[in-house]
């Protein structure tokens, strides 16, 4: 079996004195696709900054630690991280036109973003990249700015750039969420081919299943700050155990025009700062004993991971 | 961007007439006999003939709008007209003091640039450290003062107290230096300020933590991003503080008597010399609207979506 | 979410504090007003009794700022000053308002040529040397106060009325304004009930903010000597008075110069806080 690229160990991350995710763990081999999805508020964004480490972005982790390609990256100093950033950890974030400076052409910020790593900036190997990716119009892309462009076409020139800098792993933060149907597509299957072509490993964050079981090779589901169902995809999607991933399988608009259920209530708020299961109020499944036994992932059949067996033993 | 351009040119030939209407109806409107005024402004024994001889001579019996047109056709040639005080064609004495009053003016706006745009980053960067909060307090204060009293009191402390300067200016470099650093103070006050909260928005921006996660250098982001993109609205309190300049620099230019336009509008004040009041007035005003045209249009350099609203 | 929560209560901590600052600045700036309209009442000496064997004082016990160089008492001549220095300026400030909403309240309303020529005008006089313009107004129409307003308020009516036009022209399109036509309101009753209600605050907002610097122009003026004439006590023409004699009595410069620096710092801060106070509201 490949070594991990990426493992996160017990994580612990925090806004300031509150927990937004705890004891979050997996790990991404090289050239695997893994999509963590829940929903918004579940910490799934905050687990891409705190990987990121950028200390504007707020997040702190407090305990356990993230490890790439075998090197300690949690408590990275500024200079080092920046380092690391774009060469070895890519990120392509929700906000589409929000990564690059509006009013300034591509040209200029590419090669910037280059130099700043010590990289030559090769106009020609630029157009090259873009037309392996299928970009329109590729050879009159860099000498456009940001503002001229929908958001689909900015966010591709932002995989545009990380294909330049050549990252070993990609972070996706709901990179297709804001997308028409049609970008969307257009976005995950260049994400595929860099997959398929680069060996690149991406972890994608989304709220769409659906874009989930497109791409990704493994899944997990995160629920009020804790990982509660983590696996290979097909396990997950076609056997769900946990009672939450059944609700929101269930909560998928099906084909034939059947209402989806939805889950009644909302998530707790200080769902992290739960030493039991959090997903206690809202399960149908909830017996007294759920209330105090300690959360735990355990592995009930070979790589698939998951909290609460409660729902597999009602079925 | 030539389009621009052009258009803004254009645009500018209404400015023009109105203003040289306006500025021409001034006088118009001015109380008194204008005849009179220059006669015996000159000295003169003012007799009934002399007095409409003088009338003829100044154009007065004609109508208002072929005075009009012949004082502009008169000015696109250079000829302002004659002063009342010593019948002296007014431009190259205009000419003289709008050279003193450009160099005034320019001394202290790129000291002002040079100043404030440092401690504007450095403060919004740092923002609410002790350094930021102590530089709130001098620009606060720098931005409450009138002109007269930072003229004042420089004036008192290095001319009198210290002699480290010539109480007149007389035109010198050194006697620039204080009139500069009077007309100084509150501009940097202002371009502070401002390029502290432009840059503050800025640094608020996504694109600066999309940066971040690329590995871009903090020094990249800060000098050819956020301040490039600040750099428009700076560009603009600049040339809206060139507009208090100009009016401030009267009253500097006064204090360290200064041989600027600003001086040569209140002795003409005082020696009821229109024409002169006349054709300062459109110097300073002309200079405004070329100033704000220049701003306008490197701010479509930083910023081409300008270009199409 | 509880983060959330505690942000949202910083806020309206922040807010809280704001308010209570706006207000206890409120309140001084009215004391100030009230104080120098009554200065007259309560200046301990006569502030225009010249008296030559006491002039040029340095400050004592008797003559708080010292005497001026007719022998004058600053400090009176400072209180009494006030009054005419604060009072002009929110005239013109008041002025310029009322002036400048009702007919950027106009064009905004009803558009067509006349909004079109008035922008325009608006454009061109906001482009030039405001400050230029007044002196050569007031220099050609002679020195006085209400001169001096007129010079200054040729140019300042123009903010507010571009300001109050753009706010007419949002609040126009709103439906409710179409719903009110459709029930055969006046113009005339929606522009009262329905338009001005609504951009009043963000007028007033802004008028606060223009005072400091109405007084620094109309301070500008009359240190020109275009203002006040000579023997009445006015803090720009004072300083003008004590200009010359700036090497040995330099409080008859100071005194004055400096009430209007910390006049207009006063003015400016209230209007900052209540700028920030009106955007907090909004948020």
């Amino acid at each position: 079996m490949a070594k991990n690229l990426l493992e996160i160990n017990n994580l612990t991350v925090s806004y300031g004195d509150f927990k937004i995710i705890t004891e979050v763990s997996f790990n991404v081999k090289p050239g695997e696709i893994v999509c963590i999805a829940g929903e918004s508020g579940c910490g799934k964004s905050t687990l891409i900054k705190a990987i990121l480490g950028i200390k504007q972005l707020g997040a702190q982790v407090q305990e356990g630690s993230i490890i790439l390609d075998g090197r300690d990256i949690t408590h990275l100093g500024i200079e080092e991280r920046r380092q690391i950033l774009g060469t070895e950890i890519g990120y392509v974030p929700q906000n589409t036109r929000g990564s690059f400076n509006n009013i300034r052409s591509y040209d200029v910020q590419y090669k910037e973003t280059m130099n700043c790593h010590g990289i030559k900036f090769d106009r020609g190997a630029a157009v090259k990249c873009f037309d392996r990716l299928n970009f329109p119009d590729s050879d009159r892309l860099l000498f456009r700015q940001p503002w001229e462009m929908s958001g689909g076409m900015n966010q591709r020139m932002a995989i545009g750039l990380a294909v330049l800098q050549e990252p070993k792993l990609m972070l996706c933060d709901e990179a297709t969420s804001v997308l028409d149907v049609t970008s969307q597509k257009q976005v995950i299957e260049e994400l595929a081919l860099l997959r398929d072509e680069l060996g690149w490993s991406i972890l994608f964050i989304t709220h769409n299943l659906g874009v989930a079981s497109h791409i990704a090779d493994k899944l997990g589901v995160m629920y009020a700050g804790r990982m509660v169902e983590y696996g290979d995809i097909r396990k997950v999607l076609d056997d769900p155990i946990h009672p939450y991933t059944r609700s929101l399988l269930a909560a998928i608009p099906g084909k034939d025009r059947k209402m989806p259920v939805g889950l009644e209530g909302r998530p707790p708020l200080d769902g992290a700062e739960w030493t039991g299961c959090n997903f206690v109020p809202r399960c149908k499944y909830c017996k007294e004993s759920c209330k105090t036994k300690p959360y735990s992932l355990n592995e009930i059949e070979p790589e698939h991971f998951v909290s609460c067996a409660e729902g597999r033993n009602r079925k | 961007m030539l389009k621009y351009i052009i258009k803004r040119l254009i645009n500018l030939i209404p400015v023009l007439i109105v203003l040289t209407l306006l500025v021409f109806l001034l006088m118009y409107l001015t109380p008194g006999d204008p005849a009179l005024i220059r006669l015996s402004s000159q000295g003169a024994n003012v007799t009934d003939e002399l007095l409409a001889a003088t009338r003829a001579e100044m154009g007065l019996d004609q109508s208002f709008f072929t005075r009009y047109f012949s004082w502009v056709g008169g000015i696109l040639h250079g000829d302002f007209g004659m002063s009342y005080i010593d019948d002296m064609p007014i431009f190259p004495k205009l000419l003289d003091a709008l050279m003193h009053t450009l160099a005034l003016a320019s001394a202290s706006t790129v000291v002002s640039v040079m100043i404030a745009i440092p401690i504007g980053i450095f403060t919004a960067v740092k923002k609410d450290s002790i350094p930021d909060n102590i530089v709130r307090i001098f620009t606060f204060t720098g931005n409450a003062m009138p002109n007269f009293l930072i003229a004042l009191l420089l004036m008192y402390l290095f001319c009198i107290r210290v002699r480290l300067f010539p109480v007149i200016a007389k035109g010198s470099v050194q006697g620039l230096m204080l009139p500069a650093l009077s007309l100084s103070i509150p501009m940097i006050s202002k371009f502070a300020r401002q390029t502290r909260a432009d840059v503050l928005q800025q640094l608020n921006e996504e694109y600066v933590i999309g940066m971040h996660a690329r590995g871009v250098k903090e020094r990249v982001i800060l000098y050819k991003n956020v301040l490039h993109n600040a750099l428009g609205s700076i560009l603009t309190i600049i040339s809206l503080q060139i507009r208090v300049l100009i009016g401030g620099s009267v009253v500097t230019e006064v204090i360290f008597r200064w041989p600027g336009v600003g001086s040569l509008i209140m002795d003409s004040i005082g020696g009821c010399d229109y024409p002169t009041v006349q054709g300062a007035v459109l110097i300073l005003a002309t200079l405004q609207i070329l100033v704000n045209l220049a701003t306008d249009i490197s701010y479509c350099i930083i910023d081409k979506r300008i270009e199409l609203e | 979410m509880k983060k959330e929560k505690v942000k949202m209560n910083k806020k309206q901590l922040k807010k809280a504090r704001l308010k209570r600052k706006t207000i206890i600045l409120g309140i001084i700036v009215l004391i100030v007003l009230v104080l120098s309209f009554f200065a007259p009442y309560f200046a301990p000496n006569d502030p225009y009794l010249t008296n030559a064997i006491a002039a040029k004082h340095p400050p004592t016990s008797e003559f708080l700022f010292g005497t001026d160089y007719l022998g004058r008492c600053v400090f009176s001549r400072v209180l009494v000053g006030a009054r005419t220095s604060i009072f002009a300026t929110l005239m013109l400030v008041i002025m310029s308002f009322i002036v400048g909403t009702a007919i950027g309240i106009i064009c905004g309303y009803y558009g067509g040529a006349v909004d079109n020529i008035i922008m325009r005008i608006t454009d061109i006089l906001l482009s030039l040397p405001q400050l230029v313009l007044a002196i050569a107004v007031a220099g050609i129409l002679g020195g006085s106060l209400v001169n001096t307003l007129i010079a200054i308020g040729i140019t300042s009516w123009t903010s507010y009325a571009r300001l109050a036009r753009s706010h007419t022209m949002r609040i126009k399109n709103l439906p409710y304004i179409n719903s009110c036509r459709m029930t055969g309101c006046s113009d005339f009753h929606i522009l009262l009930t329905h338009v001005l209600p609504n951009l009043i605050g963000p007028m007033l907002v802004n008028a606060t903010l223009e005072i400091g610097s109405t007084m620094l122009s109309i301070a500008g003026l009359s240190f020109l000597g275009l203002g006040v004439a000579p023997p009445a006590a006015e803090w720009g023409s004072m300083v003008s008075e004590g200009r010359s004699f700036l090497q040995i009595a330099p409080w008859t410069v100071f005194a004055p110069a400096l009430s209007i620096l910390f006049a207009v710092m006063l003015f400016n801060y209230f209007g900052e806080s209540v700028c920030d106070l009106a955007n907090s509201n909004e948020v």
